[in-house]
């Protein structure tokens, strides 16, 4: 089972989330919860402007943090790794990346690669090289572990040190079934289940309709995102 | 001889306007008093029972819901409460709809039985959307009953495929057509005063082991002055009374309606999503687990899977399995009564079902109810944080 940007995302919205005995969900006690996916956070490198889209951001009241994750595969592009590395408490609150309920005062961020085990040696070299330093977790279908760096919440840094044992059958894969950039067979079925539905319902209806049916987190996606989803779908149809 | 039904000395169904003149109106069936016609100038008073049907019907958009009934109801009269609508199937037999609930319809008659069935049939196969059943679990039906337990009926029908019968070699898989071998399990203890022990014994035997998922329960309850009512509710929201109380049948329409919705309500409660909080947003929500006992063998999954998600009765599902492996398919699929969209993720052990903020819970319900009569009657219902959604009591 090939470890890609899906996969992780959704592993770790399968890790904030309780799911009986089926898949482990070692973030809930620490209380974190899914508060973005491809969420656009503007954060400022050598006095300009650079924007980053972690796949997903977990946050926790109970532990004042929030978690910015990147898939990533064995490159590194040096300007967005040191965007994430300079990304800071304020800029997730004022940019309403995190939830109300956690304390502004408190707050810390943890920024994260994870890449398929094959790629993390290279990675963490590539990150080495440029100067970086974020931690990044190696993935495959047995496990999460932590294989570089450090992740500054303590307990975080606990479970991912651990490692997070898994059985590659129950990987969760419906919190987010696809993105943009997915291939259109990955797209296919629920596109055509979101056309079946408006179809049902009757009267007229456009891309955008589809979209926002066949797309879980429509309304969180950037416009750039929003727009990919659109020339997808346009093709399967 | 034609039977026809008649309005004279019985209360005419179209001089109901209230719900006291409705109870009177079911009361004459439980009492005798209900006349029907052999000839012009021949009467004979009989008693029939009076049957309730609990209806998911969606009826706050009223326009909406009386177009909807003209797909099967050739009349639809409002009545002088607004909560009440005097129906007419295509055999004009009359039926009081009673809309209190914005959810769930409780439709009353007293005529026919195969009639009423079939008309019930009728509005709820999904053709007419948004009408669906009830889909009591085994577990939800025993928690209805007050009273004495009178009867039980057990009803097992193999109408999924991809499994190992554990009793025999037989290969419940491909090849056997629709209703052709399709292994079936009936067995009723009705009237018996003994049931409630019956019905223990057989639970905590090895007895019909995987196949003791209820079809229907009996009781009778018996108010202070000795008026009572015998009250047989089936897993589809069918509900059979006799006796001398309408008060006490229509109690326990109200009670089973009550414990469903909350029931539906719970469900939803878990549905995934987002939700807003301040200027930012927060996922809630967690998948439900149906989790398959040890002593049941999935031979093939996609055959399992493709029994399953099938337009027809009873699951009433559209879908498109996705075999990952020999060990795991995924489902995108819509209800069909609804047309909602959710998913499943489906191993030899369990079955993740997605439903998504704003979807119909019944889904779930209708899934689990008839994964319990077709494929093992032991299969667990439960949220995420491990909560079973039904236990029985004793247990």
């Amino acid at each position: 089972m090939k470890v890609g940007e899906l996969e992780v995302v959704n592993a770790f919205f399968g890790f904030c989330t309780l799911m009986g005995n089926t898949w482990p969900a070692p973030l809930v006690p620490l209380g974190y919860r899914v508060v973005g996916i491809e969420t656009e956070i503007t954060s400022i490198l050598d006095q300009n402007d650079r924007t980053v889209v972690p796949d997903i951001v977990c946050a926790s009241a109970k532990k004042h943090h929030a978690l910015c994750v990147d898939a990533k595969s064995s490159t590194v592009d040096k300007n967005q790794e040191r965007a994430y590395e300079a990304l800071e408490p304020r800029m997730l609150i004022s940019q309403g990346v995190v939830p109300p309920d956690i304390d502004p005062s408190r707050l810390s961020n943890d920024s994260l690669l994870v890449t398929a085990r094959e790629y993390s040696q290279k990675l963490c070299f590539s990150l080495d090289k440029i100067g970086v330093c974020l931690p990044v977790v190696a993935a495959d279908e047995m496990c999460f572990s932590l294989s570089y760096g450090q992740i500054h919440q303590s307990e975080l840094h606990q479970v991912f040190t651990k490692g997070i044992p898994l059985r590659g059958q129950q990987w969760p894969r419906h919190f987010v079934p696809f993105n943009s950039r997915s291939s259109i067979a990955e797209m296919v079925a629920t596109v055509i289940r979101a056309l079946f539905q408006l179809l049902h319902r009757g009267g007229a209806f456009s891309i955008e309709d589809i979209a926002s049916r066949a797309v879980p987190h429509w309304d969180l996606c950037g416009r750039a995102e929003q727009r990919g989803f659109r020339d997808q779908i346009a093709q399967i149809l | 001889m034609n039977l026809n039904h008649a309005q004279y000395p019985g209360i005419d169904p179209q001089e109901v306007q209230t719900r006291g003149e409705l109870s009177r109106y079911l009361d004459q069936s439980l009492s005798g008093e209900y006349v029907t016609t052999l000839n012009d100038d021949e009467f004979t008073q009989t008693s029939t029972f009076v049957k309730s049907y609990l209806v998911e019907a969606h009826s706050t958009d009223r326009a909406a819901f009386t177009t909807r009934l003209n797909q099967v109801f050739i009349q639809i009269l409002p009545r002088l409460d607004p909560s009440l609508y005097l129906l007419y199937d295509k055999y004009n037999n009359p039926y009081f709809a009673d809309i209190a609930s914005p959810r769930f319809m409780a439709l009353h008659s007293i005529e026919k039985t195969s009639d009423t069935d079939y008309t019930l049939d009728k509005l709820t196969a999904g053709d007419v959307p948004k009408f669906d059943r009830t889909w009591m679990p085994t577990q939800f039906l025993r928690g209805i009953r007050r009273g004495k337990m009178m009867g039980f009926k057990f009803g097992f029908e193999r109408f999924v495929q991809g499994l190992r019968d554990p009793d025999s070699d037989l290969h419940l898989a491909s090849g056997l057509p629709d209703g052709g071998r399709r292994a079936r399990f009936r067995m009723a203890v009705s009237e018996d005063v003994t049931a409630e022990r019956d019905y223990r014994a057989i639970q905590n035997s090895e007895l019909f082991s995987g196949r003791k998922a209820l079809e229907h329960i009996q009781f009778t309850a018996i108010d202070q002055k000795g008026e009572y009512i015998s009250n047989r509710v089936y897993t589809d929201g069918k509900i059979v009374g006799k006796g001398t109380s309408i008060g006490s049948h229509l109690a326990t329409v109200e009670a089973v309606l009550t414990s469903y919705t909350r029931l539906l309500e719970k469900i939803e409660d878990h549905t995934l999503g987002w939700v807003n909080k301040g200027n930012s947003v927060v996922h809630t929500g967690e998948p439900f687990i149906i989790t398959f006992p040890g002593d049941l063998e999935i031979t093939n999954l996609m055959e399992l899977t493709r029994s399953i998600v099938r337009p027809v009765k009873p699951f009433r599902l559209l879908g498109i399995p996705h075999e990952l492996s020999e060990e795991r398919v995924d489902v995108e699929a819509i209800d069909l009564h609804t047309g909602d969209p959710f998913a499943l993720e489906i191993t030899k052990e369990w079955l993740r079902v997605y439903l998504p903020a704003g979807a119909c819970g019944n889904v779930v319900a209708r899934l689990y109810s008839n994964l319990q009569r077709s494929m093992h009657s032991d299969i667990q219902l439960a949220t995420g944080d491990g909560e079973i959604l039904f236990v029985e009591d004793g247990e």
